[in-house]
């Protein structure tokens, strides 16, 4: 196995496990939903704003110039 | 815990009251010393001053009446599917037709990113849904920084901060050949223009 797999296996080993906590979270009383994670972080103004700031950055990052 | 030390914990909770704030800070000081463009890093860091300066002047109250007055404009623009719908269509235009990463996409980007920032600032706040189990939210931590800190380790490994691996690529490498894609990138910022609606969302 490359460096290059490997780099990429463990994002996607990474991105299947948070996966299988958000489907999991459905039954699951001790494992929150991602919605539920992000309602608790935003719960306050600066939470909201923290948050936010960081989806528009992920947006500039990807796409602005 | 001798005095000292509670003390500085007393200083440091007064100075810092929410962590949220030196996430952020930390995290555009970071992306500065990384070489991220400062137009990308310095307004995280400027969001955060903003955020602590809160705490110790009248903006709590300015912000209060903000979320008063904007309260009808922000349940139009949450509510209106015609209004996302020309805000997606006209972000889609800008960031899909011309070439990647020139300023029409920046000045539409820009200017959706600073909208959502602004409608978490005065959108009213949810009831709160109370603490979430210990061990679901430390689950969550753990992937949360194990992503950035694989993020990291790649990024580290690369000929220079500013040169991609084909070895060790990072999110952003990967993404790459796919955003030069014009279909793939409209797919994509509809998916980040979601994931800000779904954000809000929350908020409701």
């Amino acid at each position: 196995m490359s460096s290059h797999d490997l780099t990429i296996g463990v994002y996607l080993l990474l991105f299947a496990i948070g996966l299988a906590m958000q489907v999991r979270a459905s039954a699951s009383s001790t494992i929150p939903s991602l919605a539920a994670v992000f309602r608790r972080i935003m719960r306050t103004r600066t939470g909201r704003v923290a948050v936010m700031s960081a989806w528009a950055w992920l947006g500039l990052h990807f796409f602005a110039g | 815990m001798s005095d000292g030390e509670r003390v500085e914990t007393g200083l440091v909770r007064r100075l810092l009251p929410e962590p949220e704030v030196a996430i952020l800070f930390l995290a555009g000081l970071a992306m500065l010393f990384l070489g991220v463009p400062a137009p990308k890093a310095i307004p995280l860091m400027v969001v955060a001053v903003l955020l602590d300066l809160e705490h110790f002047s009248r903006t709590q109250e300015l912000a209060e009446r903000l979320e008063a007055r904007s309260r009808p404009l922000v349940g139009w623009i949450l509510s209106s599917g015609r209004v996302q719908a020309a805000v997606g269509a006209a972000v889609a235009l800008a960031v899909g037709f011309p070439d990647r990463q020139t300023w029409p996409s920046t000045l539409a980007v820009s200017l959706v990113g600073v909208a959502g920032v602004w409608l978490a600032y005065v959108s009213p706040p949810a009831a709160d849904p109370g603490p979430l189990p210990r061990s679901g939210a430390v689950a969550w931590l753990t992937v949360f920084l194990s992503l950035a800190a694989w993020e990291l380790v790649n990024l580290f490994q690369q000929p220079d901060l500013q040169t991609g691996s084909f070895d060790h690529p990072t999110l952003s490498v990967l993404a790459d050949p796919v955003l030069d894609v014009r279909l793939w990138r409209i797919l994509f910022v509809g998916v980040w223009l979601a994931l800000g609606r779904w954000l809000l969302g929350l908020r409701e």
